[in-house]
């Protein structure tokens, strides 16, 4: 049981798909506590990806990754664009080469991207970020494969573990990004990059989830 | 040299930051903007790629300090480090200074050739001098407190511009320590007892709080201290390049109370002189604003942007004419204003008010415009305070601009005195001098930048009045007394009289000096040089004339083109040559067709990319190539010659194939007039600029083809000597009393008298009292310069004898230097007065 690499791009796509209905209710969840943009800034950056998609013809998962994450970092502009880019460019380090992912290939990349953001932002667990959200999940994920489960059900597992993540941040005090500006003010609103890091893992889990088992 | 990189989320401020540290620092230093992403719509953002070519473009191993504003710029900064070859990371620092502070003493300090070290503890330090300047507490500033030098020599002087040793003052005092790398000089400030501080720290030099009339000491050690010394010297007596209009010297007095007449109203005196009449009031009215939803933010943004970039365009325009007829100083009142338009507080907050609230255009503008004016009004500081109309004033143009609706002029029907809340600079650049007899305002002080153009322009004014003044009745006789800094309403017959005698001696005086100044310069043994002027607009046509010019030796044509989406038509020139010829009644005016280049991007040329505008496609190269451009030029000017004396001179010829290009297409420009049936004169005295080396050195083969040579002794010199004035390093290169640049104005002279044609000087060397002599005996028939300098030239010219000044001028070209020249002339004008005695 395999992720191939056009189930990547299909994924890329939703996940492009998804930001783009979401678009104002990122930028709400923004504007609440930051500067108004990531739905906007996102939405510019996938779509961007969306027209690369004709290139990815004959590129491995490695190559489609970094396509991705350096299209990211020349078009979203905001803070999500280093980050969702050094997030992509790492996975796709991780998974040079390969034309498709066993799930222990997707731990490697998730966490590979993941210790990215970390490494670019500097945030750490509970600083009401996209790290509170993907931390969780690379766990989830990480306990779930050992557990001796499959792919579609780790998948599953980790966006679970994800959104548990993502509702965590709302109680936080931002210490990192534009919303830490806010202080105690902070607190009671959801954090909008952990919320499109959850829709990432999400449309991951939901795209990949009729791969045979 | 270190490179400077600029990230911000916004191009336009990480341009404007880049054009201010460059305006503070000089063009030579190695500084690189990035901000926004490379889309069409420009949205806010970084771009790591980006960070990472701008790196690449100011690159060297001395090394690259990166200045970032915030959020995704410090990480993109990061992320284009890690995208770099390991060995160039190691020579490239990311720096948490301040932006603008940091940037604008990054640049001066990398600008001394000082190291990355250097560089980044000055960035850091860089709020030092604001905060101690707002009384807050400073943030650490390095400041390194420096060693008393042994050996040492001192200078001790006060400081008497101004402002003290503020930022471009201080600039120049740290930019002229080095250019003594190997001398230790340090400064200390006696009057508040502070320092010694190391003089090539901009930082510590701002921290020193020197104000005007410090007293501050300057000491240097080792071989060239004495060297060093000379040129603080030199730089404190052309007060720091702060221009003289702001000294202390030329200050107006202070306000008295003392024998007002009764009744008076006092105020601050903003520019001199006495003036009486009816007064009239100028209220702006702000348009009123629409207040709707809109549906399309993006549509909406567009059209406010538009909007913004057509202020922009109006004031460049604005700029270029207030560059001409004033000082720079005053030009940098609207440098400022197109700060303000590219400022992201009055962006962002416009932009998020579309995007978010739906707002149209003109109310989110006008809501960001008010919110940044009341910041400025609640501020302590008065200059600071000042700065709200500025916003107001361009926040309205801009209002305008999106309704469509033209600021109206302040003008007056019949002549009065001005009264207003406040003039923008913008109302005071358009005053009609003949209608406006004084202005008087409530608001506003005396460094307000309306005061500091009504006393270029001469025209008297009060400001800071209070409001009272508002409440006097139109059409009510006034006297302003602005040297006073009083305005008397319906003045009694006593107080009248008085004032018409003080104001007749005050016209007497000056009526005599003009009248010497208008009388023709002849040398002592009957030689004649015509004086002229070199001009750019209408308003210096009157000012040259009122200052004793001949003519005009040099109309800058400019003026016509810039600030502008379409190129001016035929009539529209014609009308603006004609209303100079006018003015100048008579006198000759020499017409120089269209002087611009890469340096100057006007909408509707393309110009392109080029990296030495100045040795590029520009002037005559330019307006060969666009021969519809040209010849409307041509034929406006041709119109104009049918009815006045008016000659015509092409600019930046290098070749005899050029001049006959440029000739063939004023025939051409005839045949089309002649073929439409309008009048042109038979024939017109046709010149040429002499300011690229080649023309000057083919002189003898240029010479039969023209009427006259004018030399631009000011681009002849800079392409000589191969130096631009523009940067400090090689400036004392582009010294026009080089025997280079002599003989080969001595050769053109040669030339042309060979071939019966006569010379003119239209560069700056020309309006130089030592230079005068010179140019006399080397047989130059025209000086044209700037009005102001032309007594002094006269005077310069009816000392001399002309065959003295034949002999300097032969004995100058046998030396080697121009400080030899200069001594040379002083020690002939000194045997010269003696023959007199």
């Amino acid at each position: 049981m395999t992720v191939r690499r056009d189930d990547v791009i299909a994924w890329i796509q939703a996940y492009a798909d998804v930001i783009a209905e979401n678009k104002a209710r990122l930028t709400q969840l923004d504007s609440d506590i930051g500067d108004g943009d990531h739905g906007t800034n996102m939405d510019r950056g996938f779509q961007a990806v969306k027209a690369k998609v004709p290139e990815f013809a004959d590129k491995d998962i490695g190559a489609v990754l970094k396509t991705v994450g350096m299209t990211l970092v020349s078009t979203v502009g905001g803070a999500s664009g280093p980050l969702y880019g050094t997030f992509f460019l790492q996975a796709g380090s991780a998974t040079a080469g390969k034309m498709e992912l066993s799930l222990n290939d997707w731990i490697a990349a998730l966490q590979a991207g993941v210790d990215g953001i970390i490494m670019r932002g500097k945030a750490n667990l509970g600083d009401k970020t996209m790290v509170d959200a993907l931390l969780p999940a690379l766990q989830a994920l990480k306990e779930s494969a050992s557990s001796g489960a499959g792919l579609p059900a780790s998948l599953k597992a980790s966006a679970a573990a994800c959104e548990q993540g993502m509702l965590a941040t709302v109680p936080l005090v931002a210490r990192k990004g534009r919303a830490s500006y806010l202080g105690e003010r902070s607190a009671g609103h959801q954090d909008p990059g952990a919320t499109s890091s959850h829709m990432l893992l999400q449309a991951a889990a939901e795209s990949w989830s009729m791969l045979a088992d | 040299m270190i490179g400077i990189v600029i990230v911000s989320h916004s191009a336009k401020l990480a341009a404007g930051v880049l054009e201010l540290a460059r305006g503070m620092a000089g063009e030579d230093v190695k500084l690189a903007a990035t901000g926004g992403l490379a889309l069409p719509e420009q949205p806010l953002g970084t771009d790591a790629g980006l960070v990472m070519q701008a790196i690449e473009e100011v690159y060297s191993e001395d090394g690259v300090l990166v200045l970032m504003d915030l959020g995704s710029a410090v990480l993109s900064a990061e992320m284009a480090l890690d995208m770099l070859p390991p060995e160039l990371r190691a020579h490239i620092a990311l720096c948490e200074a301040p932006l603008v502070e940091g940037a604008v003493s990054a640049a001066v300090q990398a600008r001394l050739g000082s190291s990355l070290e250097q560089v980044m503890a000055e960035a850091r330090g860089a709020l030092g001098a604001k905060a101690e300047h707002l009384g807050a507490e400073a943030p650490a500033a390095e400041t390194p407190s420096v060693e008393k030098l042994l050996d040492a020599r001192t200078l001790r002087l006060t400081v008497t511009n101004r402002l003290g040793l503020h930022a471009r003052p201080a600039a120049r005092f740290v930019q002229t320590a080095g250019k003594f790398p190997q001398t230790p000089i340090t400064v200390r400030n006696l009057t508040r007892s502070r320092g010694p501080v190391d003089a090539r720290s901009i930082n510590s030099v701002a921290t020193l709080g020197v104000q005007c009339g410090h007293e501050i000491e300057i000491q240097a050690a080792g071989n060239s201290a004495d060297l060093a010394l000379d040129a603080f010297k030199a730089l404190a007596d052309e007060n720091f390049g702060d221009l003289e209009s702001e000294s202390p010297a030329h200050a107006l007095a202070a306000p008295s109370q003392v024998g007002a007449p009764a009744g008076a109203l006092q105020g601050i005196p903003g520019s001199g002189g006495i003036a009486f009449g009816p007064a009239r009031h100028f209220r702006l009215h702000k348009p009123a604003i629409p207040f709707h939803a809109i549906s399309d933010p993006e549509a909406e943004w567009a059209k406010l942007e538009k909007a913004i970039e057509l202020t922009q365009h109006q004031i460049q325009g604005t700029l270029a004419a207030v560059e001409r007829r004033s000082d720079r100083q005053t030009a940098q009142i609207f440098e400022a204003h197109l700060l303000f338009l590219e400022d992201a507080s009055l962006r962002e907050p416009a932009h998020r008010l579309i995007a978010e609230e739906h707002l149209n255009a003109a109310a989110a503008w006008d809501r960001a415009v008010e919110s940044v004016a009341t910041e400025y009004q609640s501020l302590d500081d008065e200059y600071l305070r000042a700065r709200a109309v500025d916003v107001l004033d361009v926040g309205c143009q801009v209002v305008m601009n999106l309704l469509g609706e033209s600021r109206p002029a302040p003008t007056l029907e019949s002549p009065g005195i001005l009264i207003a809340a406040d003039l923008t600079p913008a109302d005071t650049a358009r005053l009609d001098a003949s209608m406006v007899k004084a202005i008087c305002t409530a608001f506003g002080g005396p460094t307000s930048h309306s005061a500091i153009l009504a006393r270029t322009f001469g025209i008297p004014a009060v400001v800071g009045i209070g409001e009272g003044v508002l409440n006097l009745p139109e059409d009510c006789p006034l006297i302003v007394d602005a040297v006073k800094g009083w305005v008397i309403p319906e003045p009694d017959e006593a107080t009248r009289r008085g004032y018409i005698e003080a104001a007749d001696a005050l016209k007497l005086a000056s009526d005599q000096a003009l009248t010497e100044s208008a009388e023709l310069a002849v040398s002592k043994d009957g030689r004649r040089i015509e004086v002229g002027a070199n001009i750019g607009s209408l308003a210096e046509a009157r000012a040259a004339v009122a200052a004793g010019a001949e003519g005009v030796g040099l109309l800058r044509t400019e003026f016509l083109y810039l600030d502008r989406d379409t190129a001016p038509d035929e009539e529209e020139q014609f009308t603006a040559y004609a209303g100079i010829a006018q003015v100048l009644a008579g006198r000759p005016l020499i017409i120089r067709t269209l002087d611009i280049g890469g340096d100057k991007p006007l909408p509707y040329i393309d110009q392109g990319r080029e990296a030495n505008p100045f040795l590029g496609w520009r002037a005559i190269r330019l307006c060969l190539a666009q021969p519809e451009l040209f010849k409307v030029q041509l034929r406006a000017i041709l119109r104009v010659a049918a009815l006045h004396p008016v000659r015509v001179m092409f600019p930046m010829i290098a070749t005899l194939g050029e001049l006959r290009a440029a000739k063939a297409m004023l025939i051409e420009a005839r045949g089309e007039l002649t073929a439409r049936g309008v009048s042109v004169p038979e024939r017109i005295e046709t010149g040429i600029m002499v300011e690229i080396p080649a023309a000057a050195i083919r002189a003898r083969e240029l010479a039969p083809e023209v009427d006259f040579f004018s030399i631009g002794t000011n681009d002849l010199t800079q392409y000589t000597m191969a130096a631009e004035r523009g940067n400090a390093r090689v400036a004392s290169l582009t010294d026009a009393f080089y025997p280079a640049v002599l003989e080969l104005i001595h050769g053109v002279v040669e030339a042309a008298q060979a071939n019966g044609k006569w010379v003119g000087i239209c560069g700056e060397l020309g309006g130089e009292p030592l230079a005068v002599p010179i140019l006399l005996g080397m047989g130059i028939g025209e000086l044209s310069m700037s009005a102001p300098s032309i007594p002094k030239a006269k005077q310069m010219i009816r000392a001399w004898n002309f065959e003295d000044a034949q002999r300097l001028s032969r004995d100058v070209l046998l030396l080697s230097s121009p400080e030899e020249v200069r001594a040379a002339v002083l020690a002939a004008e000194a045997r010269e007065q003696g023959r007199v005695c």
